[in-house]
């Protein structure tokens, strides 16, 4: 508080209180408790001058709850003192982003989405909430998203158990069997965050043994045990280097984990740690010679052998 | 936007502080629009009963109030018409950090869709939310939306997204100005086909009317375009789709869903026949790449030959 003589000293504390509950609904011993804890700035309140304060909030047109044993005995804020405008298209998009996420069974995400939601209740005007209502009623009974999303439904639990492992850091160690080859592997894992591709789920994350990041897809996982190490929030800390030349130099846009040097004029050098191999060399043979892997070696033989045996698809 | 005040004028009362009443109107009336000294002091007389006439120094003192809760108001100028306008305000939606980053990994999400108009409704709806927040957060919503993304998304993307769109659909030709990162600045006739969204650009599916063949063109490299009034074109001078057969076989067999243009001719356990219509020869041979020694061209040779020539050309870099 600046230039105390000079501003209105209950109105400021009015002010406070209001912004108070703006932020989360507080019962009288919180309320007293939170001017009580800054002697340097107010003198501590009794449970009449805070009344007295609520009075003066209700009387300027703010809706503002009776404590009461649904609400724990604390006073809510019904309606925001700023509120925002959203259309009917915006409501919509609300309920197409709720529904998509829903989907997605990525209950903590789903989670974190409702809370914003109630965190912005408070700033919409009545009628936008009536209507958001209605038209949530209406588009989940016409079924109308128009959202095309594919149905993961039958990785839901696996989904949400690798939500929460991702959530809580550990290393997991992870049993899976992939079709076109003869046995089931097993690896440690510092899972990531699991990625949707067309129909297909998969967990990404780190492997500390072979020091590289694997994406592994959740339909072929046979077994998954938690492990009491913690996940050292790490990432493959040897780069794929490639180097780029032509059109794509001028153009290409780092993906997420990568790093560009530009170090002659018509090449550029992309540094990569978080993509996983396999994908790396799908997205690498796309770009056809204006792309050449430069490190690691083994890398570099991979993909030599990859157009190797692609050429010999052509013999005959 | 702000709550509805009471209709009935406010009595002075010890039941409230009248000083308080007079700040949080002048702090509605701020919120609904810029005002000058005397608006305020005629919008406190009508909200109260009796209310006397306030004193410069009386009204400066609330504003001073509303500032030191954390509003912003400019003073009255010249450029302001000499009215206090409100530019920010600590009443505004306030998201903390894990909020902030779920919405940035919905988006993250959604962009996997591939559905460019629901990406650009989230997109508006983002702009609104970050407009709304407590200037704390609108900071690091931004910061967090712009490292998100590859290709940072403007208004006018925005809009020639939709003016595409909507010539796509009436069928319009046009001459676009296009910033070409090889040949610069060139001017291309096309027919607009389709939008679509693609590792994290917008692209518009086009008929290069001067080619005569299907392109791609990144929509934030279209610096402007005209509608073609009297451009003939004959449907028969459209470019042809070429059909191509290739076969699939290994673990990509396992990842395979048919695209709009492809069919499945036959299918065994260990292989697949498929056929795609063609519209871009650049983006079926990125394709066909992608999938390394589980695909082959079956034909046309034309398409083979092509192939075999980018392995080779490919190949002599690392030999």
């Amino acid at each position: 508080m600046q230039n105390k003589s000079k501003i209105s000293s209950t109105a400021y504390k009015v002010l406070i209180l209001m912004k108070l509950l703006n932020e989360e609904n507080l019962n009288l011993h919180e309320i007293s408790q939170f001017f009580s804890n800054q002697k340097d700035v107010f003198t501590p309140l009794s449970k009449e001058v805070i009344l007295k304060y609520l009075n003066t909030l209700k009387a300027s047109g703010y809706k503002i709850s009776k404590p009461a044993s649904s609400n724990d005995y604390r006073y809510e804020l019904i309606k925001a003192p700023y509120l925002i405008n959203l259309s009917k298209d915006d409501l919509i998009t609300i309920i197409k982003l709720e529904h998509f996420i829903e989907n997605l069974f990525l209950k903590e995400l789903d989670n974190s989405l409702k809370n914003v939601l109630i965190k912005m209740d408070k700033f919409l005007p009545e009628q936008s909430a009536e209507y958001y209502t209605k038209i949530k009623n209406a588009l989940y009974e016409n079924n109308s998203f128009e959202l095309n999303i594919f149905d993961y439904s039958e990785y839901a639990e696996m989904i949400h158990k690798f939500e929460v492992y991702c959530a809580e850091a550990q290393r997991v160690q992870i049993t899976f069997k992939i079709p076109y080859e003869e046995s089931e592997k097993t690896i440690t894992l510092e899972p990531k965050e699991l990625n949707y591709k067309e129909n297909k789920v998969f967990i990404s994350g780190y492997n500390p043994l072979n020091n590289e990041n694997q994406d592994i897809n959740l339909q072929y996982i046979t077994d998954t045990k938690q492990l009491p190490t913690r996940s050292k929030n790490t990432r493959s800390t040897s780069p794929v280097i490639f180097k780029l030349k032509g059109r794509l130099a001028t153009t290409y846009r780092p993906y997420e984990g990568e790093k560009i040097y530009k170090d002659e004029s018509n090449y550029i050098k992309v540094y990569t740690y978080t993509e996983e191999k396999n994908n790396l060399l799908k997205r690498l043979l796309k770009y056809g010679d204006d792309c050449e892997i430069l490190y690691p070696a083994e890398i570099r033989e991979t993909i030599k052998e990859t157009i190797i045996k692609t050429l010999n698809n052509y013999v005959n | 936007m702000r709550a509805t005040p009471k209709n009935d004028l406010i009595k002075i009362s010890d039941n409230i502080s009248v000083t308080a009443y007079r700040t949080i109107c002048i702090l509605n009336l701020l919120l609904k629009q810029p005002s000058n000294e005397e608006e305020i002091s005629l919008h406190l007389k009508e909200q109260i009963l009796n209310n006397k006439n306030l004193s410069s120094d009386t009204i400066y003192i609330y504003l001073n109030t509303l500032k030191a809760i954390g509003c912003n108001i400019c003073r009255p100028c010249k450029t302001n018409n000499h009215k206090y306008v409100l530019k920010s305000h600590p009443f505004m939606l306030q998201l903390d950090d894990n909020d902030l980053k779920s919405l940035v990994q919905i988006r993250k999400y959604i962009s996997n869709l591939k559905n460019w108009k629901f990406i650009l409704e989230v997109e508006k709806l983002f702009d609104i939310i970050q407009d709304n927040l407590v200037m704390e957060s609108k900071k690091k919503f931004e910061k967090l939306r712009n490292a998100s993304l590859r290709y940072p998304l403007t208004q006018k993307i925005i809009d020639t997204i939709q003016k595409l769109e909507s010539h796509a659909e009436s069928q319009n030709k046009l001459e676009v100005v296009y910033s070409s990162p090889i040949n610069g600045i060139k001017n291309i006739k096309i027919k607009p086909e389709e939008i679509l969204y693609e590792n994290g650009a917008f692209y518009v599916h086009i008929i290069n009317l001067d080619a005569n063949e299907a392109q791609y063109l990144r929509v934030d490299r279209i610096n402007s375009f005209e509608l073609l009034r009297n451009y003939n074109l004959n449907i028969s001078e459209l470019p042809d789709i070429a059909p191509v057969q290739y076969k699939l076989k290994g673990a990509s067999l396992y990842y395979f869903i048919p695209g709009e243009n492809e069919s499945i001719i036959s299918k065994t356990e260990d292989e697949m026949i498929i056929e795609e219509k063609i519209t871009n020869k650049f983006k079926f041979y990125q394709k066909v790449l992608s999938y390394g020694y589980d695909c082959t061209i079956i034909k046309p040779l034309s398409f083979q030959k092509e192939m075999v020539n980018k392995l080779r050309s490919m190949l002599e870099i690392y030999t």
